[in-house]
């Protein structure tokens, strides 16, 4: 059985010139982590480079390692489970979260998310599509003709 | 245009070996005609989030607050232009930058069963 974990999430919203008055809203939560995979990191990402998927300026990350292959049973977000990713662009060109291609394993699928330099995300993913072992990646893609990016990333999942 | 200067924070002393304190802030721009902040009693019917679609060429900022359901165990389903994006429990946040370079954007949501009272914001914001 996976360890639980609690994980506190919070979101501050304010603007001052959005509407006629001023905008401020603080929300947080807490949510217990009870799924397989819990990973955090931080990528650099380059589209002219092949980093370890079939897609340029890609790189997988839901599986651990390096590799995007190696699909198994293990690896990859679980069919009927949710998960929480955050997302901060630290620095470089906008970057886009993308998940497995359901009709090929191992392949770049979908861009579900979009993140501009300096921009954050926290998002509930309920994957949609699956490969043959009913489980899904989730990939790290940055997007444009010679562009990098520094990103950092958490991914914690749970059970239902 | 306007300003939304947001801040994400995670903490977390047990999920990790370490204790994880991430805090990121930035300035978004908004641009567009789809800015809203609403709090709606959402059902099991198909509530649209933005009437006014997110433009192609954009991405929508999507900020959700599920407040509570009529039970402790109702879901909140977040549907993305027909398909279900992610499902939040109640008590839960999301920040969510959702972006179809191919068309324009409908975001809408669901409650599994019963009432979510639901808090949302939709604001759009330019790619380029």
């Amino acid at each position: 059985m996976a360890r639980t974990a609690t994980m506190n999430c919070t979101v501050n919203l304010s603007s001052t010139d959005m509407f006629s008055d001023t905008m401020v809203i603080s929300a947080s939560s807490g949510i217990s982590m009870d799924g397989e995979h819990k990973a955090m990191g931080t990528v650099q990402l380059d589209s002219t480079l092949t980093h370890d998927t079939d897609v340029a300026g890609a790189v997988q990350i839901t599986g651990g390692g390096l590799t995007a292959t190696g699909d198994g049973s293990t690896v990859g977000i679980p069919i009927n489970t949710r998960a929480y990713v955050f997302l901060h662009n630290i620095s470089g060109a906008i970057t886009h979260l993308r998940q497995e291609d359901q009709d090929s394993d191992d392949t770049v699928g979908n861009t579900i998310a979009s993140v501009k330099a300096g921009e954050m995300a926290l998002i509930p993913y309920n994957a949609t599509n699956f490969d043959s072992n009913n489980r899904t990646h989730l990939y790290l893609q940055v997007s444009g003709t010679s562009v990098k990016s520094i990103v950092r990333y958490v991914i914690a999942e749970l059970s239902a | 245009m306007a300003t939304l200067t947001t801040t994400v924070g995670l903490t977390s002393t047990d999920l990790f070996g370490d204790n994880l304190s991430l805090t990121a802030s930035g300035s978004i721009t908004i641009s567009g005609a789809s800015n809203a902040l609403q709090n709606h009693s959402i059902t099991t019917a198909n509530y649209v989030l933005n009437p006014v679609a997110v433009q192609a060429d954009s991405r929508g900022y999507l900020f959700v607050r599920h407040r509570g359901g009529d039970t402790e165990d109702q879901l909140l389903k977040i549907v993305v232009t027909s398909t279900v994006f992610g499902t939040m429990a109640s008590g839960e946040v999301a920040l969510i930058p959702l972006g179809d370079r191919s068309g324009t954007i409908t975001y809408s949501a669901i409650a599994s069963a019963g009432t979510c009272e639901v808090e949302f914001g939709v604001f759009e914001v330019t790619n380029t």
